[in-house]
């Protein structure tokens, strides 16, 4: 801003936002106060604002009490999965589409900017029905598959856009130096790219992992439930111990909360990225 | 080291033809310079020898190998970008070593080379280093060393100087042609500097508009334009033009334009025609008063003067309003709104005509087609062709 | 051009069997009755799409889930353009502010909600201690029980967890703002209010046509919250077209109805992106045209 604003209304603007995010943060604390209350006090009326007695030991018990070490397990395996797979498909799909030129190419742009907008929900129902017939539910590869075809399309399109900032000219050296198609793409795109392709896929394993609806449609067995299921369905069966239920929901979110301060800046230049063009 | 023969090649790129039937015979080890405006299809043609293009039309061959069809890597020729394509995540030595490796040359041999290609050039202490940490001019002698060190028949640089500044460029260039004289290689250089050309090439073609203007030594270019053209796009300053009507007279030719009138020795026109008359403001001199016996444009008032410190040109504005630049006397101090008489002799003049703008030899004896006479201060005062007048 | 195959087939196959393949069974699907095991019994055209419009309860979710979007989208806009034009000013700490943004949007939405009812516990959650607290309101609120309660309470969720990524995006694009237009219209007289609507709001168009496209698309679709607090009760009362289609599903078994209520949500969001993105690229394309002078 150039002119300097009153002193008035920057009181007000700060206050405003010292408030949203008081509100956006408020939450985050109760998480965290009601995590560290022995299971004495949970129910004691009116609730405190700090815990009285703070019970570290929470954050080891819940282990026992909650099957963590299963979902952690599961989840781990879920989203390094659909990680690889969007890496298997994704990087040399976006690079055909930023670096060659054959017929249908732009069609094929089109149908992947499309498929964003196919939300998971509208095909519920019928990968349900797939998956029971391919004997995948109940499977941790049954979760993989379907965060993985729902993630594709988005990675594809952040890809392709990097893949095509790469100057043509370094491309076509190494056309004269005899390098082939793949080589190019792994001696050169992926090493010239690597920042945006980790942002990529890094936002794809925090998808999967804190993917729900797949999750708790496809998946009954407990022992295969991943976090986001596994702490659902723990409500409806334990439903008093919420100190413990926010001791794990805790745990459960720091590997995604820290993955993601590590990619937030770049995955929102690609996301606005595209927006401008 | 190979030749290269272009025959009608040609290149569409859906409705635009930006290159046009063009044939062309390089010689083994012959520095052949494309040059051209931007758009003029010079860089498409390289690319196209190079194989990044495919011709629409037509044949390459290098050496005695049609290559029209064939891949860019087994045409045998390295090319040098004008951005300078290093790979910015590889070692200047692996940059070198990146193709040789590629193509499976033994590890010893591939050292050899990178060796000998980065002492010939100085890279020797930045082998270690990446492009990033390179300056500008450092970047394009590894551009350059890439190229060397695959040992191709053919070389190909696209205008890899522009991205240079100006003294760097003065000093590159000479690099390269001591360079050229050791390796003893094919070249073929896009450029869209006259100067580069010049003082390059062994040969220039000239291109505008997709279409092969002149080919020609750059001395042939500069004396014998074969059209406005080429004319106009060689020599700082540019030609001189006077756009007007060439009659045929009982002593010879008249040429008529506005405001300005002389008679002309030459072979006689058929008919009348409209023509552009061409000449060089290193051909003309003003002086505060006209040579006899020799063409005089008129008079012309000063309306500024260029320094360029070993020469001077002074533009006038003559009889008619056409604006005419001529070289003046070194550091001379003319003051503006001076008048002057503009001299020349009629060997220096060319002629198109305005239509098709091609060159009509209707001004020259045939015969002294290929002398070259000298012309110089003394000479236009009168005091005869002297042997060691200067050069243009 | 030969050997594009091997780099597109991987994608194609996944894409393709688990999205493609899903989609076009789900129109099938629908025009057919199918129970829980997936088996077809009955071939019934436009029946399903029939049964469906007359049921008064699935007319209702359609209307609520319109409101729904709405109001989420509206207000989250507004607090995030406030919010983005705050941080991308300059004052201390204005990096830990952003960091801690991304708290809601890093967290599952399962977990955010599940947090939230425990929040909105009447007797021993925060909420209603919060609110007696500043006074507001003594009452117990069971905000789960009626969905006038519920309702509005998920609404503020879903704007809760949609503000960080659209601030955030919004932000990106307020950087993206060429400093020297706010130079000029600065030199031109432009002060305050006049600055944000006349030179930011215009620049900030296409970003901000994006996030409310995502944001539509994405609220539209949302199930965890509705789902984990109220699953659409009682009696259907906060029931969106996701809770719907679910309970058809996997409550009713009317995997056929389910897979019609799937291509409803499927037409309705085709259309809104349709006159979305025409209406947004008309703008652009003006504005393009007006920056030539």
């Amino acid at each position: 801003m150039v002119a300097q604003t009153s002193l008035v209304s920057r009181v007000t603007l700060y206050t405003l936002l010292v408030l949203v995010l008081g509100v956006m943060l408020f939450p985050f604390f109760e998480l965290g106060a009601t995590a560290l209350r022995p299971t004495a006090d949970l129910f004691s009326f009116p609730p405190p604002w700090l815990p009285t007695h703070p019970r570290l030991h929470n954050f080891v018990d819940v282990w026992r009490i909650i099957p963590l070490r299963s979902y952690f397990v599961n989840t781990v395996e879920i989203a390094g999965g659909t990680m690889l797979l969007n890496a298997v498909a994704a990087i040399p799909a976006a690079y055909a589409l930023a670096r060659f030129r054959f017929p249908g190419r732009q069609a094929v742009l089109y149908v992947v900017i499309a498929t964003q907008m196919f939300a998971p929900v509208v095909l519920l129902i019928a990968s349900f029905r797939l998956m029971s017939q391919l004997g995948l539910l109940n499977t941790l590869w049954g979760l993989i598959l379907m965060d993985a075809a729902t993630t594709v399309p988005f990675t594809v399109w952040m890809l392709t856009g990097y893949f095509a900032a790469i100057p043509r000219e370094i491309e076509e050296a190494a056309i004269l130096d005899r390098v082939g198609r793949w080589r190019r793409l792994f001696d050169l795109f992926i090493p010239l790219s690597m920042p945006g392709i980790v942002t990529a896929l890094v936002f794809t394993f925090i998808l999967a992992w804190n993917e729900f609806l797949f999750a708790v449609t496809f998946v009954t067995d407990d022992s295969k439930r991943p976090l986001t299921a596994g702490l659902y369905t723990f409500v409806g069966r334990f439903s008093t111990q919420w100190n413990y239920l926010m001791a794990g929901s805790a745990m459960a979110s720091i590997p995604v909360l820290l993955l993601f301060l590590v990619i937030q800046r770049r995955l929102i230049a690609g996301l606005t990225a595209g927006a401008v063009k | 080291m190979a030749s290269v023969v272009l025959r009608g090649v040609s290149k569409r790129f859906g409705d635009t033809v930006a290159v046009e039937r063009v044939d062309l015979e390089v010689a083994d080890g012959e520095f052949l310079v494309l040059l051209g405006p931007s758009g003029c299809g010079k860089t498409t043609l390289l690319r196209m020898i190079a194989g990044l293009e495919v011709a629409s039309d037509g044949a390459i061959l290098i050496g005695d190998r049609d290559v029209t069809r064939v891949h860019p890597a087994d045409r045998d020729v390295a090319m040098v970008f004008q951005s300078y394509a290093l790979y910015p995540h590889m070692t200047v030595h692996k940059n070198l070593a990146y193709g040789l490796r590629r193509r499976g040359m033994p590890k010893r041999e591939i050292e050899e080379r990178v060796t000998e290609t980065a002492r010939l050039l100085e890279l020797e202490p930045l082998l270690a280093r990446l492009p990033a940490q390179l300056s500008g001019g450092q970047r394009q002698r590894v551009a350059l060393g890439r190229a060397i060190v695959r040992h191709p028949a053919v070389f190909l640089l696209d205008e890899p100087l522009s991205n240079l500044d100006a003294k760097l460029r003065v000093q590159t260039r000479n690099e390269l042609i001591r360079l050229r004289r050791r390796l003893a290689v094919t070249m073929i250089y896009v450029t869209h500097d006259q100067v580069e050309a010049m003082t390059m090439g062994d040969r220039i073609v000239v291109m505008n508009g997709g279409r092969v203007q002149q080919v020609g030594t750059p001395l042939e270019l500069f004396d014998r334009p074969n059209n406005r053209f080429v004319a106009t796009f060689l020599g700082t300053p540019q030609m001189n033009e006077l756009e007007g009507r060439l009659t045929r007279t009982s002593r010879g030719l008249e040429f008529v334009a506005e405001g300005v009138q002389f008679e002309l020795p030459g072979a006689a026109v058929p008919e009348p025609r409209d023509v552009v008359l061409g000449i060089r403001p290193h051909h003309l001199w003003a002086a505060p008063k006209a040579v006899p016996g020799r063409i005089s444009l008129g008079s012309g008032i000063v309306e500024f003067v260029e320094h360029l410190g070993n020469e001077s040109f002074a533009y006038l504005t003559i009889a008619g309003g056409h604006t005419i630049a001529a070289e003046v006397e070194a550091g001379s101090t003319l003051t503006l709104g001076a008048a002057l008489e503009l001299t020349t002799v009629p060997e220096r003049l060319h002629c198109f005509d305005l239509a098709t703008g091609d060159r009509l030899d209707v001004l020259r004896d045939r015969a002294s087609d290929n002398e070259r006479t000298p012309i110089g201060a003394r000479e236009i005062h009168g005091e005869g062709a002297g042997s060691d007048g200067d050069d243009d | 051009m030969r050997g594009v195959a091997p780099f597109l087939a991987p994608a194609v196959v996944l894409v393709g069997m688990f999205m493609f393949y899903p989609i076009g069974m789900s129109v099938w699907m629908a025009l057919n009755k199918v129970d829980q095991f997936g088996h077809f019994s009955k071939f019934v055209g436009l029946g399903n799409f029939r049964d469906l419009f007359s049921n008064a309860d699935f007319r209702s979710s359609i209307y609520r889930t319109i409101i729904w979007t709405i109001a989420v989208v509206v207000v989250t806009t507004a607090i995030s353009l406030f919010l983005a034009v705050v941080l991308i000013r300059r004052f201390p700490f204005r990096a830990v502010a952003r960091s801690l943004l991304l708290l809601p949007w890093a967290t599952s939405l399962v977990i955010s909600t599940l947090l939230w009812q425990w929040i909105a516990n009447p007797d021993f959650g925060a909420l209603n201690h919060l609110l007696s607290s500043l006074g507001i309101s003594h009452a117990r609120i069971d905000w789960l029980a009626e969905p006038s309660h519920s309702f509005p309470l998920m609404i503020g969720i879903a704007i809760w967890a949609s503000i960080p990524p659209t601030t955030l995006m919004l932000v990106a694009g307020l950087q993206g703002i060429d400093a020297s237009l706010y130079e000029a219209g600065a030199l031109d007289g432009a002060k305050g209010w006049h600055t944000f609507f006349d030179i930011t709001l215009p620049q900030l168009r296409p970003v901000l046509a994006v996030t409310i496209l995502l944001n539509v698309i994405f609220v539209f679709n949302s199930f965890p919250i509705i789902w984990v607090l109220t699953q659409g009760g009682p009696a259907g009362q906060t029931d969106t077209l996701v809770t719907y289609l679910y309970k058809q599903g996997f409550q009713l078994y009317q995997m056929g109805s389910a897979a019609a209520v799937a291509i409803v949500i499927f037409g309705i969001l085709l259309v809104f992106s349709v006159v979305h993105t025409r209406l947004s690229w008309r703008g652009v394309l003006q504005q393009k045209d007006e920056r030539l002078w």
